[in-house]
């Protein structure tokens, strides 16, 4: 038990009708790089907002660091070393860059001290490489620049694990080598990963084990070779023509 | 735009000052009409600073400062009809109302925009009315007395005087000490990004109904203390939607969201209401509100004009 | 048997109550404005409606057209020259914005026809009596008015351009901007048309209700409670609005007299605001 950060059980999340999730169950090691994709409204963002507390699960179990989590409101969740990012990028927009991640320290971060709050949030701005940004307001920054605030603010509230959702789209091909390395180098500092990502390039040159959802369901989970040749992966991307034993995808 | 910082801060400081002194001098020396003038000044000091923590540090566009005030007045005057002395009849009264705001706004502040709007303004009319509908608890449509202080009028005046401006020092301090702290930063995050500001692990359900139990605690104090002052309070009176209107609009034409705004649109408004009133009579209503339009056309961030600045967290210039 | 009498009052008062929402609603719904004019636009319309009758003989409801016309304009040129301004700015400004205008309009109008209170005197008509019930006439004509008013307007939102134009914006302003709709001049067209509203609920009130410019502040709250208990966007909302708060204030008059059926209106709107904010019919959003 003690070796899973997270750990799903039978988690199944619905709108009114709709079922977003259904009955997704995994673990996640510390350490690990992991690639979550499937195709659009496949339900992993849903994924994210349930394990983050945004949504309450219908069904199941959410345990982090042996911590039944499912149901806590958000807030709570950023103390407990779980953060992410957003799709939509979501800064304070009239306070500095500083500021922006700073706040991060001072709450989810359990740094009370504002002082000690900006000096931790200056060191993640050198991290992603935004120190000279840092005294800008939020809001005249570029796309790019805007993504790796958003990178860091989620360090700055001391994660083990943190999600990052689409952190690549939008970008150019210089901008996502950049982020490639910064991947690494967050998960050099012990940080495990959940990425959700549609380029192929990004997540199987990076993952050490992929997740695929389709339709709210787990379909696969194992090691980046194994899943993209499995058919049910092929299929539920290109369609059920194209699943042929020994046919390889190109990323 | 640094260079406008540096020059705005010290004459907001040496303002406040002179404020300050003209304050002493009149409650040393003044007469019985100045005594009432900066009295009003004071109190309008301290509603429009209590707004200032709900709508310009939390951004949650308040209207139920006339359903604080007025409650804090009646927790204030029937505290005194059953006995209890003055001056523990107004901490009561504070307290007290800010309780019910800090539980109404676990339901209220759900709310946003308009439709918060609304809801707080809607507040001071359902109170009002249980108020009305009292009997002989609350007086009902007839109001309630309160005991008068037997000393000499003049230091009477002085002596109320004195309680507002340290109620109004007071709120100008709390609304600094909030800038200054984690709280503050809080607020200043929910302002800008409340979904946000949750992800980042700030309690804003939390947050946001202890500003508006802060600013409930220092215009149920008003409330309380003009109760005294004016020695009779009625529903209609102490809950008047022109008690929620005035200090939105002072804090708007000092500055949202800065500690000296409110000050300075409270003392600005209430001496132009004073030289209005003294020279129109009749079309009063009619110049204010042409003033009111003016200024939400002409500076709709109040005297800061167009050198509006980014906020830091600290809710100060950066 | 009084109980019902009660019931078919409240019907009553309910369709001129949809009346004075209808206006309020569809400046709220679209232009997002809370517009505290309101209340003072409803008295003028009334008060057009007292001088057309006491100058030129006019019946309120053939006064109602061109008054309307008049408020139209009115409204548009307000919107166009001075709200558009403070438009982007947060809520609170175009709120203090019509706060001010409000203060100014009302204040004039006592100083023009002081605060005393005016009504138009029509000849006195038999009222109708159906199963035992007593239907007064002017309150079935105005009732007859109002509802034809709110029709027609639904009609006019849903079955013309302009209408359709009205409802993208509402939906969706900036989508409305790429399929080629002037959102600018929709809102001004949009306020024109509150405005109107507004004037011609007036006129309708005339004959039932005392004329004064104090009395603005009971119409604004009622359109208030109005679209919030039937739901902002839509007009078929404004008449269930407007019917629940006539028979509320029918029934808590008569249960709990006069005094405290107003409590009872205000309350029923805080409940409606903490538990459901789009009230009966409406959509959620517009904050």
């Amino acid at each position: 038990m003690s070796q899973h950060l997270l750990q799903l059980q039978g988690v199944s999340l619905s709108f009114g009708g709709l079922k977003a999730l259904d009955n997704v169950s995994f673990t996640v090691r510390p350490g690990e790089i992991i690639g979550l994709i499937g195709p659009n409204g496949a339900g992993k963002t849903t994924l994210v907002n349930a394990c983050t507390g945004v949504h309450r699960p219908s069904k199941g179990r959410i345990v982090f660091e042996g911590m039944a989590i499912q149901g806590l409101p958000a807030w709570r969740v950023a103390h407990l070393g779980m953060a992410r990012t957003f799709q939509i990028v979501q800064p304070f927009p009239r306070m500095s860059v500083l500021d922006n991640v700073a706040a991060a320290a001072l709450f989810g971060g359990g740094i009370r001290n504002m002082r000690e709050a900006r000096e931790f949030a200056a060191a993640q701005l050198d991290f992603v490489g935004l120190e000279d940004q840092a005294g800008k307001p939020a809001a005249t920054l570029s796309l790019a620049h805007r993504k790796r605030l958003e990178l860091a603010k989620s360090l700055a509230l001391k994660p083990r694990l943190v999600w990052l959702d689409e952190v690549n789209a939008g970008l150019s091909s210089a901008d996502l080598d950049n982020t490639l390395s910064v991947i690494r180098r967050i998960a050099a500092r012990g940080i495990t990963i959940v990425m959700i990502e549609h380029l192929m390039k990004v997540v199987l040159g990076v993952s050490t084990r992929i997740l695929v959802l389709k339709n709210g369901a787990l379909i696969a989970d194992g090691e980046p070779a194994q899943v993209i040749s499995d058919p049910a992966v092929v299929e539920a991307y290109l369609g059920a023509h194209y699943t042929q034993d020994g046919e390889r995808i190109h990323g | 735009m640094s260079k406008r910082i540096f020059i705005a801060q010290p004459l907001r400081a040496t303002l406040m000052l002179l404020l300050c002194l003209a304050l002493a001098v009149v409650a040393a020396t003044g007469g019985s009409y100045w005594l009432r003038l900066a009295s009003t000044a004071a109190m309008y000091v301290v509603l429009a600073s209590s707004w200032n923590i709900v709508g310009g540090f939390t951004g949650y566009p308040s209207f139920a400062t006339a359903a604080f005030f007025g409650l804090g007045a009646y927790v204030a005057a029937i505290a005194q009809t059953r006995g209890l002395p003055m001056a523990a009849s107004w901490v009561a009264a504070g307290l007290f109302t800010a309780a019910c705001a800090f539980a109404l706004g676990l339901a209220l502040l759900r709310l946003k925009g308009h439709y918060f709007a609304v809801g707080s303004l809607v507040v001071a009319e359902v109170l009002r009315e249980i108020m009305a509908a009292g009997g002989t608890l609350t007086g009902g449509g007839m109001g309630l007395n309160l005991p008068l202080l037997s000393m000499a009028p003049q230091a009477i005046g002085r002596l109320y005087l004195a309680a507002f401006a340290v109620l109004a020092v007071a709120s100008v301090l709390l609304s600094w000490a909030v800038l200054r702290s984690r709280f503050g930063a809080g607020l200043a995050c929910i302002e800008q990004n409340e979904d946000a500001a949750v992800m980042l692990g700030v309690n804003t359900t939390l947050y946001k109904s202890a500003a508006l139990a802060l600013s409930a605690l220092l215009a149920g104090l008003a409330g309380a203390v003009y109760a005294n002052w004016i020695n009779y309070i009625d529903p209609g009176d102490v809950f008047n939607v022109l008690l929620s209107v005035k200090p939105i609009v002072m804090a708007l034409l000092g500055g949202i969201g800065t500690l000296t705004g409110p000050v300075i649109g409270a003392v600005g408004l209430v001496g132009l209401e004073e030289i209005v009133t003294r020279s129109f009579l009749d079309l009063t209503g009619v110049v204010l509100g042409l003033a009111v339009v003016a200024l939400v056309l002409f500076l709709p961030h109040g005297v800061n004009g167009l050198a509006f600045m980014g906020r830091s967290l600290k809710g100060r210039q950066p | 048997m009084a109980l019902a009498q009660v019931l078919l009052n409240g019907l009553l008062l309910g369709g001129i109550y949809a009346c004075i929402g209808a206006g309020f609603s569809i400046v709220w719904g679209v232009v997002n404005i809370i517009n505290i004019l309101h209340g003072s636009f409803i008295v003028l319309g009334a008060y057009g409606a007292f001088f057309a009758h006491q100058h030129l003989g006019l019946h309120p409801f053939m006064a109602m057209l061109p008054l309307a016309g008049l408020g139209y304009l009115l409204g548009q040129g307000l919107q166009r020259h001075l709200i558009r301004h403070v438009m982007a700015a947060k809520v609170l400004v175009t709120l203090t914005l019509t706060f001010g205008l409000n203060l100014l309009l009302n204040n004039l109008m006592i100083y023009a026809f002081s605060a005393d209170f005016r009504k138009v005197v029509l000849p006195n008509q038999e009222p109708l009596v159906l199963a035992g019930l007593t239907l007064p006439m002017d309150r079935l004509l105005s009732m007859l008015a109002a509802a034809g008013v709110v029709l027609a307007t639904h009609l006019l939102v849903t079955r013309t351009m302009l209408g359709r134009s009205i409802v993208a914006v509402r939906m969706d302003p900036q989508a409305a901007t790429l399929m080629g709709v002037d959102v600018d001049r929709t809102f001004a067209i949009t306020f024109g048309l509150g405005t109107a509203l507004a004037i011609v609920a007036g006129a309708i009130l005339s004959p039932i209700f005392p004329i004064s410019p104090t009395a603005a502040d009971s119409y604004l709250g009622k359109a208030f409670i109005v679209c919030v208990l039937g739901g902002l966007g839509s007009l078929p909302g404004v008449l269930a609005g407007g019917i629940v708060l006539g028979l509320v204030e029918s029934l808590g008059a008569f249960y709990l007299g006069p005094d405290h059926s107003l409590t009872l209106s205000f309350g029923l709107l805080l409940l409606f605001l903490l538990l459901r904010p789009q009230g009966l019919l409406g959509r959620k959003g517009f904050e």
